[in-house]
């Protein structure tokens, strides 16, 4: 096991948990406590049709598809701002027209499509040095960002109209962690595809939540287990020579298992016992 | 600027006595105005020609029968909410302009069952800090002024030993005091408070007209106060505006409010509700007389 850590392809693997795990986790806390988990879901599709579109059309997939998201994260807060519905509805209806437009570039894409099929199902053992250095610079930025504006983005977190009241510029905040989600996604789709990184925004901060008590420890905890999920399934994956991505999200389900029960935050709380 | 009470149809409301509205802004600085402002929320009116304002040391009473417009007002105020016609100004500046930050750093507002999610890991101090943020400025941190006036605004509502406390744990007074809080450390010029007392028992909500009357007696701090119970408004607050349909039904002394004709537009059809706020108004008289 050791030995497979000198060859390149591994030790892109690795870093892409790595830097997949840091940035995954920090936007899934913010959609989490926002409320729309759905998000992960819509932008990993608008990342498949941008992918297919830059297949399409003859350009980096990768490309397409940080395009694509940007585009979803610009459309997405606004449009459910203005058409008085909660930006889940407005997530449904974008994830559902850009899965049909991908299906129907699919469709017409000529030659073999398995590039485009390693989307949806992921495939971190091929990915590339240039898709590391993209996916490490923007969870830099995702890092930095998170500690220079942590009480605003907090403040968003907790209650917008709130925020708003206060002075501060929530629109900015909000909209700014929609469209980086985005960008987020579409970075990392090689590392469990696009059926499954949902579940990486959104296991990980689930399971802290249920041990955290304080917002900043929230994220170093979920960015622990989203990195130690994608390692261990890797690992697991390379031991029983199954599918990586779907190992990485068992994984990271059974950190929210045992999170769940063992969750200090809910026996002193008692929210079980408030259950019909 | 004094304030035509109206009715319905824009008749004059007998009974009402704008006087002491005029009275209010007379030799100190409006902080608020609204010159006939008419609000939509989606095709329906929710304000209709509205004009009144509010000065420097009022504690003003906003009562209502639910869709009468109070919230509007609040929204509004806060910029939240731009009018279709007439024009609002707070701290002589548009609220829901350019400089809508500048006008909102110089307001706490408490909200009416404000949507959160107490599971959130974040404690009292947190909650709080959230009223210095936009003092402090974007992308920095928060400084020494700023915690201190943090600490000042968790002991003036009586919460210091439950600062770092997770909100989850607390009651529903608690939350409102710590939303209190936070409304005062951004060290505000006017205070909005939609509806406080909701969802609270009556000894929490005692403790919170208790604890707005100490801070209008002790500070001068301008309140806004919409609340649906006037029996529970404290004695303190001096002037009421009381909406229906979006128009002042009445602008005026406290006392006024339980004439008649008012309570049927606070109350409806149902004048028991309505006697039964009039003798809780009688045995507080003394102290609202005295006030008065």
């Amino acid at each position: 096991m050791i030995e497979l850590l000198h060859m390149s392809f591994m030790q892109n693997a690795v870093l892409a948990s790595v830097f997949g795990g840091v940035c995954l986790s920090a936007i899934g806390v913010c959609v989490t406590l926002m409320e729309i988990p759905f998000l992960g879901i819509c932008m990993s599709h608008s990342a498949f049709l941008g992918a297919i579109v830059g297949l399409t059309c003859g350009f980096n997939p990768l490309l397409g598809a940080l395009l694509a998201c940007g585009l979803t994260g610009l459309l997405v807060g606004p449009i459910a701002d203005h058409a008085g519905t909660s930006s889940n509805n407005i997530l449904g209806i974008i994830f559902s027209a850009a899965m049909g437009l991908a299906f129907l570039l699919l469709a017409r894409l000529p030659g073999p499509k398995s590039e485009a099929l390693n989307l949806i199902w992921g495939s971190i053992l091929t990915i590339s040095r240039a898709e590391v250095a993209v996916l490490g610079a923007i969870t830099a930025a995702v890092v930095l960002l998170l500690a220079v504006f942590y009480k605003e983005i907090r403040a968003v977190l907790f209650n917008r109209e709130i925020a708003a009241a206060s002075g501060i510029a929530d629109g900015v905040f909000y909209y700014g962690i929609i469209v980086i989600s985005g960008l987020v996604v579409s970075a990392s789709l090689n590392i469990v595809g696009g059926l499954l990184i949902a579940s990486l925004l959104v296991n990980p901060a689930n399971a802290a939540n249920q041990l955290c008590t304080r917002l900043w420890t929230l994220f170093v905890v979920a960015a622990l287990i989203a990195v130690g999920s994608c390692l261990i399934g890797l690992a697991l994956s390379y031991c029983f020579e199954v599918p990586t991505g779907a190992v990485i999200v068992l994984v990271s389900s059974a950190a929210f298992l045992a999170a769940f029960i063992f969750s200090p935050r809910r026996r002193h709380s008692g929210a079980d016992k408030e259950l019909p | 600027m004094t304030t035509p009470a109206t009715r319905e149809q824009d008749a004059p409301m007998a009974g009402a006595t704008p006087s002491v509205a005029a009275a209010s802004t007379q030799g100190v600085p409006l902080l608020c105005e609204f010159r006939s402002v008419d609000v939509r929320i989606g095709r329906q009116p929710a304000l209709c020609d509205l004009s009144f304002s509010i000065a420097g040391g009022d504690f003003l009473a906003l009562v209502g029968s639910n869709g009468s417009g109070k919230t509007t007002v609040i929204r509004s105020i806060l910029g939240f909410l731009r009018p279709q016609r007439g024009a609002v100004r707070v701290f002589g500046m548009d609220p829901a302009g350019r400089q809508r930050r500048l006008v909102r750093q110089r307001i706490g507002y408490v909200p009416q069952n404000p949507a959160m999610d107490m599971r959130m890991p974040i404690c009292v101090r947190d909650l709080v800090s959230i009223g210095r943020c936009a003092h402090a400025g974007a992308g920095r941190r928060l400084g020494a002024a700023d915690h201190a006036a943090i600490d000042a605004a968790l002991a003036a509502v009586g919460i210091s030993q439950l600062a770092a406390r997770p909100l989850g744990q607390l009651s529903g007074g608690e939350r409102q005091k710590a939303q209190i809080a936070r409304a005062l450390c951004q060290e505000p010029a006017l205070l909005l408070l939609d509806e406080p007392t909701c969802n609270l028992d009556a000894a929490a909500q005692c403790d919170c007209m208790d604890l707005l009357s100490r801070l209008y007696t002790e500070r001068r701090l301008p309140i806004v106060l919409v609340m649906h119970d006037i029996a529970a408004l404290p004695a303190t607050c001096a002037r009421a505006l009381v909406l229906e349909r979006g128009r002042v039904a009445y602008d005026g002394a406290f006392a006024g409010l339980y004439e008649d004709e008012v309570l049927r537009f606070i109350y409806g059809p149902h004048p028991l509700a309505g006697l039964r706020a009039m003798r809780q108004a009688s045995d507080d008289g003394d102290s609202r007389r005295h006030h008065d």
